[in-house]
């Protein structure tokens, strides 16, 4: 059987691995949050060029659906 | 005293827990990404929609529009042949007739003139490529304008 001392020792050792178990854990965790931001962000960047674009024509569209609608009312009217 | 049995349970719980919530945050940070990620997709789809829609409005009122004009200048035919167009180029014949008939807007045929070439097709096959018109209005215009069905070399 192991003494007091030698097994306070291992446990002390344990709990330094266990540390260091959480710390790999906590930086890896960090990491991958990081990634995916960074995913998200780029990605959110350009989708929202895109929809910018889209809102813009989707006023033309609009300016250009009032105007037949004055030369159909002419017409019609 | 505590005992050694229980100084190891007790490192194993903070272990599990510890390492449970940098897990929980982690995957809650992760959903939260995504979740904003996909309300952006969402909303451009949405706007991408509404584009489409209004493009469709825009194309039936032109449509409109040019049978209103056509109504008023009392310019009304049925074929392209009761209008006497023998000199004309089977392609004009065609692109008036749908004009005239409202299938087409003015803006849509000169697209399809400047598309033709590149396709490599003839009026009607480069309108019916460019979703302008049906098989069924297709039909019917090289029906009532007599048209020969001609094939071009792919190169």
């Amino acid at each position: 059987m192991l003494d007091a001392n030698t097994l306070y020792l291992l446990l002390i050792m344990l709990a330094f691995i266990c540390i260091a178990i959480v710390l790999v854990h906590y930086h890896k965790s960090t990491d991958e949050i990081q990634r995916k931001k960074s995913e998200v962000s780029n990605y959110s960047y350009q989708l929202q060029r895109k929809i910018d674009a889209v809102e813009n024509e989707i006023v033309d569209l609009r300016l250009k659906i009032d105007e037949l609608d004055t030369e159909i009312g002419e017409y019609k009217g | 005293m505590i005992g050694p049995m229980t100084i190891l349970i007790l490192i194993g719980l903070i272990l599990f827990y510890v390492i449970n919530k940098i897990s929980t945050i982690r995957l809650e940070e992760i959903n939260a990404l995504e979740d904003k990620r996909k309300s952006l997709i969402n909303k451009y789809e949405y706007m991408v929609n509404q584009r489409n829609d209004l493009q469709n409005q825009i194309i039936k009122k032109e449509q409109t529009l040019t049978t209103l004009r056509n109504n008023e200048t009392g310019l009304k035919t049925i074929s392209a042949k009761d209008l006497d167009m023998s000199e004309i180029d089977e392609n004009e014949k065609i692109s008036r007739y749908l004009i005239q008939e409202g299938k087409i807007t003015l803006e849509q045929n000169e697209n399809t003139l400047k598309k033709m070439n590149v396709l490599q097709m003839d009026y009607l096959g480069a309108c019916l490529a460019l979703g302008y018109i049906d098989l069924e209005t297709a039909k019917k215009t090289m029906k009532i304008n007599k048209i020969s069905i001609k094939t071009k070399p792919m190169n």
